[in-house]
Order: structure tokens, then C-alpha cells, then sequence
């Protein structure tokens, strides 16, 4: 039945949507720096996915969706809201660790009760897109454009408060809204993919498209549509896959499909790519070295006025500038056109004479460099 | 502007109002004066205390410099002036209103410190942030908007770069940047925590020439700023601050040898020293906690002078008792 196109279409569809939540959702976390949130609020809904079953024996969907609301949100709060970004990483272990642990258990002791069978509980662990059929689709697709039309409505105060919570603040936005918001948002996206896609991978699908999207720009709005583009195909394209190949969970393909679009961008990304990077090293207008150099030599000045004048040790030096460069033969030609000095210790700084060529080359057009 | 009724609601004190003039209305205007009010201010945070009875007034047009050692609580209350920070005890008024109510009269340089510089957002929709205390939710900035943020930026001269990423600048186009934002809010009290960090001698003219005009347009600013040496000259009151306050009034009262001991727990020394250059022209106190023994030898001039004996505090006792107001 699967095979037949129209089944596979909604399927594919249903994914993609999720897809797009996801992403959405996680564009945020990236740009927050808290992807880990991602991982410790699927894991956190485990164990609200079996209690229902294993407390009122019921297998109603409702019944064990709204556990996982539940527990998905109350992590979701306690790790964006609550929890301040200093300890933000320990609690998100915490929670993982804790949680798939505390599922895990009652997962095994949930197989031994009647009607377990029934509704095959380790399905939500990697995922099966074939749940997903007509009546899903149209509550996803709704929740899309809702999420959409909430992030294109408070786009300015969403990217305010996710750059500079405080700033946001005292400019009158309430940023703690926002971050509940946010946490919600998270806990939505988990509670709409965690059948699909399922507990161990909807993480993945949330933060690594908006990752990969980080490599390509530079710019919030663009990180964000990118997110969502990469996430609903590979949301598609896994489930498709999971689909036509029998034995593969979707979640896992959905995963792979999500993970080598951010290989990919890790590699050839302008700007981010390590081979992007490689290439413009060797071939692209290279800055030179010594420009490079003062430019350090300056930076660790400004970094420390105090010091100005009294330099710093070419092992500091060379251990800044990237190691593999001859620094002592640089900073030597450097010597020699007067732009720095080192003094009776062998200490290295840049001379007035060097911060003045510094400016010229600044205020040339700096693209060629770039 | 208040309006006089606005004002005789607050519960202010009229205690610094210098008006020799006894007609109430008059008064009254006076108090308009006062930009800023803080009356017996406390934080705990946790059960630890970051300030301890602070009260002062400034008025229209002050230049408070705020000084002490880190964990001193120049952060905190700069950011209790800004409504972040909910006072334990005490009240902060700003224009006679609780500054919880004033944000929008308000604009905040943070630590540089304190933002994410990776994020990825050019420097021109940064410096734009600052309007947004003007606009309503969901409205996008406008021309005007538009305008203001090109002046400010072209104000610190870092118009040229306004589509680099914030991630690109260099810690002195950073500072500008902050500086920038705060300024495009248009705010009456402009509080800053340590605005020249890592800022080069060009910032700096550019800063106190900014500093300047806002004396010149009446605008009060509070700034945490641990330079003894340009202080004095661009400050007009000082306030110093150990978690409790040691002293506040004209700067040059103010930043005395006694105090100053006493608001650095006896390191001193070392500020004023004429041969000592490791402080003499940025902040005497690093911005973040320093672990001095950590630090290599070289750049350790008079750090390692022996530190003052309990007996030279008990000296200084009276000191303290006096500014403990």
C-alpha cells in the first residue's frame, strides 16, 4: 500500500512540514547557541510518551501526545527560561542522560503490560513516517504557517532578544516571553516529529539543518529560510527513502540525509568551508604575511594598551599567528621597514610608524582581501 | 518631559535640592532637574550581596564616573539604574519615576564582554536595535529610524564598515558599535560599563568629544570606568563603590588616596605610580577577574608590592564612616 504514489507523496509531505517546523524551530537555538537544548527536550518527552500507558493503560494517541507535550515543554522551560547559560550545559546533560534512562526503563517495563503490542512503543524511539496520513497533515500543515507567521510577525524582537536578551529588555521587548516562546516552540516541534521521525533523531532534524545553514551566510533571515529548506528535504527525502527501502527507520534516514547537507556545507561553504577556506589560502588573493602579522602585533597592543611598547615573546606570537609560518623571518622583514621593534627582552610590538601602515592598508578597499 | 503633578506623586525626597527659593511650585521645578534618584538601594543575589545602601541623586547633565574594584557592583547597578536588575531594598527613580517604568529614557552601553559576538548579524542592524525601544512591537524601523542609526554610526565613524559582521570587528570598532546602538535610543540617562574596554586612542577622542556633546545636551551618564588618570578630567562627580559606598560627590573630593584604598581593598599603589605603566592608561582594574598569580612575571610591575597592613584600614576608618551615608 505504501508504494502506491499517493500514499508516499503524504508521507513525503507530512515529513517535509515537519521538516519545516524543525527547522524553524531550531534556527533559533543555533543562533542562541543552545542546539543541546534540542537533544535533552526529545529525550525529556520519552518518558512522558510511556507513563500515560503505563498509568492509565490507555493508548489513545491524545493520551500519550499530551505526555509528551508535557514533559517536553517543562524541559524545554527549565533549559531555556529557567536555567541560566551557565549551567545550561550541565542541566542539558543532566536531563538527557536522566531522562532516556528513566524511558528506557519504563519502555522495558511497559512491554510486559497487556496492549503493548498494540501500540508498539518503540516505533516513537527511531521513527516511522508511514503514521503520518491525511488527517496529520492538515493539523502539521497548520502548525507550519502558525509557527511562520509567528516568526515573520515578531521577526525583530525574536532576532533582538536571541542576539542580546538584555538589550532586548531594556528596550521594552519582554524578552522572557520570547525565550518561553522559544521553548515552546521546541517542544512543538519535538511533539509533531516525534512519531516520524522519532526520540533518538528529532534532535538531529531540529538543530543540523540550521547548523548547515549557518556555514552558507551570514545572515539571520537567510540562516533561517535555509534551515527550513534543508530540513523539509531532507525531512522528504529520509521518508521517501525509509519508504522504498523496508528495514530502514526514517528517523535514521532522515538523519543521514540532515547530516550530509551539514557535511557538505562544513566542506564547500564559502567563507566556512574548510576546502572553501584551503582553496582561498592557496590560489584567492592571499592577504600577505606580514600585513597579517601587524595586524596581530596591533590587535594584542589594543588588547592590552599597558603593554604597548613592551611587546610580547615570538613563542605567544607564533603561537597566534597560526604556528606552521616562519614568524621569526616576518617579524625580522618587519624590523627592517621600521613597522615593529622588539626590545632588550626579545619581546616583539608594533611601532606608531606600523599602526599608521596598518590604517592605509584598512582603508583601502578591503574586499580584495576578503 | 514630567509634568509637575508627575513629580509631587514620586516620593522623593527633596534632601540635594539646592533651590534657596521656598515657593512649592518652584520647587517643584527643581526637582525636574534630577535625572536620577537612587535611594538606599540594595541586591542580593543568591545570599550574596552585591550592594549594600546605596543612595545618591544626580541631575540633568551629571557626568558620574563609577568606580571599585570587580564584584564591586558598578555592573549591578548600572543595570539596577536600567530596570534589569529588581532592587532588593530601596528605590531607583529615574525623572522621578521607577525605573522599571523609564527604560525608554534610558540607554545602556554593556560589557562588551557580555555580548555574542559570533552572531551572525551585520553591524548596521545591530547599531538599528537601538530605535526599537521606539517603535512598537511587530513594526519594522522606518526611514527615520534609518536616519538616525546612519548618524550615529557616521558620529563614531564607523559608517564605512556598517555591513561588516560584528564577528569581523576588532574590539575598538566593537566598543564604537555598542556605543553606536546606545546612542540611537535617544535616551535621557545613558549608563555605560566600562566603554573604553580594549579601545584604542582613537575611540577614546572620539568618545570624549561624544561625551561632550551629551554634557552639552543636558544628558546624564553614569559610567563604570576604572581610570584615574582621564577620570578627573571628563568626569564632574565620582562615585566610589565596594559593594557599600565609600564616597560620591565632586570627582576631585572624591578620589582621594584614602578612598580610593578603601574602595580597592589597599592595592593602590600602583594606580597613581609614575613609573608604573601597566595601569596608567587603561582601566586600573581589569575589566574581568584577574587571577594575578596567574600572570606572567613580565608584565606583574607592583602588583606584588606588599599589600597594605590591617592597620592602614583602622586609619582610614573615619573615611568610611563619613561617606557612609
Amino acid at each position: 500500500m505504501l508504494f502506491e504514489s499517493n500514499t508516499l507523496f503524504q508521507v513525503a509531505l507530512s515529513a517535509a512540514l515537519i521538516g519545516c517546523i524543525c527547522g524553524m524551530s531550531g534556527s533559533i537555538l543555533t543562533l542562541k547557541n543552545a542546539v543541546s537544548a534540542a537533544y535533552a527536550v526529545s529525550f525529556a518527552s520519552l518518558p512522558g510518551l510511556v507513563l500515560p500507558f503505563l498509568l492509565i493503560s490507555t493508548v489513545k494517541h491524545w493520551a500519550l501526545l499530551s505526555g509528551v507535550a508535557f514533559f517536553g515543554t517543562a524541559a524545554a522551560l527549565q533549559l531555556l527560561f529557567f536555567i541560566n547559560k551557565k549551567n545550561r550545559d550541565a542541566f542539558t546533560a543532566l536531563i538527557m542522560t536522566l531522562s532516556f534512562g528513566f524511558g528506557m526503563l519504563l519502555l522495558s517495563a511497559a512491554e510486559h503490560y497487556p496492549g503493548a503490542a498494540q501500540i508498539d512503543l518503540h516505533r516513537f524511539l527511531i521513527g516511522d513516517a508511514a503514521v503520518n496520513i491525511t488527517a496529520d497533515i492538515r493539523l502539521l500543515g497548520y502548525t507550519a504557517i502558525s509557527v511562520f507567521a509567528l516568526f515573520i510577525l515578531f521577526w525583530k524582537e525574536i532576532i533582538a532578544v536571541a542576539f542580546d536578551p538584555e538589550f532586548a529588555r531594556s528596550s521594552g521587548i519582554p524578552a522572557k516571553f520570547f525565550e518561553a516562546l522559544a521553548a515552546i516552540l521546541l517542544a512543538v516541534s519535538v511533539l509533531t516529529g516525534l512519531e516520524a521521525i522519532g526520540v533518538i533523531f528529532i534532535g538531529t532534524l531540529i538543530t543540523v539543518p540550521s547548523i548547515a545553514a549557518r556555514q552558507w551566510t551570514n545572515d539571520t533571515g537567510a540562516v533561517f529560510i535555509l534551515a527550513i529548506g534543508f530540513a523539509a528535504i531532507a525531512g522528504c527525502a529520509g521518508s521517501v527513502a525509509a519508504a522504498l527501502l523496508p528495514g530502514l527507520p526514517t528517523g535514521a534516514a532522515v538523519t543521514l540525509f540532515v547530516c550530509s547537507f551539514a557535511l557538505i556545507s562544513f566542506l564547500i561553504a564559502p567563507s566556512h568551508g574548510i576546502l572553501w577556506r584551503e582553496f582561498r589560502k592557496k590560489h584567492i588573493l592571499r592577504e600577505p604575511d606580514n600585513t597579517k602579522l601587524l595586524k596581530l602585533l596591533r590587535s594584542l597592543s589594543a588588547q592590552q594598551e599597558p603593554l604597548q611598547g613592551k611587546g610580547h615573546s615570538i613563542s605567544l606570537i607564533n603561537a597566534l599567528f597560526g604556528g606552521d609560518d616562519e614568524v621569526d623571518s616576518i617579524l625580522l622583514e618587519l624590523k627592517v621597514k621600521g613597522l615593529a621593534a622588539d626590545n632588550e627582552q626579545g619581546f616583539w610590538y608594533i611601532t606608531r610608524d606600523g599602526e599608521e601602515y596598518i590604517d592605509t592598508v584598512r582603508h583601502k578597499p578591503s574586499k580584495k582581501v576578503r | 518631559m514630567n509634568n509637575a503633578e508627575d513629580i509631587a506623586t514620586t516620593n522623593i525626597e527633596p534632601t540635594c535640592v539646592t533651590s534657596k527659593r521656598a515657593h512649592s511650585s518652584l520647587e517643584h521645578i527643581e526637582r525636574l532637574d534630577i535625572s536620577v534618584n537612587i535611594e538606599n538601594l540594595s541586591v542580593v543575589f543568591e545570599r550574596d550581596i552585591a550592594l549594600w545602601d546605596i543612595s545618591f541623586e544626580l541631575h540633568r547633565g551629571d557626568h558620574l564616573v563609577l568606580m571599585g574594584q570587580n564584584g564591586g557592583g558598578k555592573t549591578t547597578l548600572l543595570k539596577s539604574l536600567m530596570g534589569l536588575v529588581k532592587p532588593t531594598a530601596g528605590k531607583i527613580y529615574v525623572y522621578g519615576k521607577s525605573a522599571e517604568t523609564q527604560k525608554k529614557r534610558v540607554s545602556l552601553i554593556p560589557h562588551a564582554s557580555s555580548v555574542n559576538w559570533s552572531f551572525p548579524i551585520r553591524l548596521y542592524d545591530m547599531v538599528i536595535m537601538g530605535t526599537y525601544s521606539r517603535i512598537g512591537w511587530i513594526l519594522r524601523p522606518g526611514p527615520t529610524s534609518r536616519h538616525k542609526t546612519a548618524d550615529a554610526l557616521k558620529k563614531l565613524e564607523i559608517y564605512d564598515i556598517r555591513n561588516k559582521q560584528i564577528s569581523d570587528l576588532t574590539a575598538s570598532e566593537r566598543q564604537r558599535a555598542l556605543i553606536a546602538r546606545a546612542l540611537v535610543k535617544e535616551a535621557e540617562v545613558f549608563l555605560m560599563d566600562e566603554p573604553l574596554n580594549g579601545a584604542d586612542t582613537e575611540t577614546e577622542k572620539i568618545f570624549w568629544d561624544l561625551l561632550r556633546v551629551l554634557k552639552e545636551n543636558g544628558k546624564t551618564v553614569a559610567a563604570a570606568y576604572n581610570n584615574l588618570q582621564t577620570a578627573a578630567g571628563h568626569f564632574d562627580r565620582a562615585l566610589l563603590v565596594n559593594v557599600k559606598p565609600i564616597a560620591f560627590g565632586p570627582v576631585n573630593s572624591v578620589l582621594t588616596e584614602e578612598n580610593l584604598r578603601l574602595a580597592f581593598g589597599g592595592k593602590t599603589g600602583f594606580l597613581r605610580s609614575e613609573e608604573s605603566s601597566f595601569y596608567n592608561t587603561a582601566a586600573p582594574i581589569p575589566a574581568d577577574p584577574v587571577n594575578f598569580s596567574t600572570l606572567p612575571q613580565e608584565i606583574l610591575p607592583n602588583i606584588n608590592s606588599p599589600a597594605q597592613s590591617p592597620a592602614d584600614y583602622e586609619d582610614h576608618g573615619q573615611v568610611a564612616d563619613r561617606s557612609d551615608r
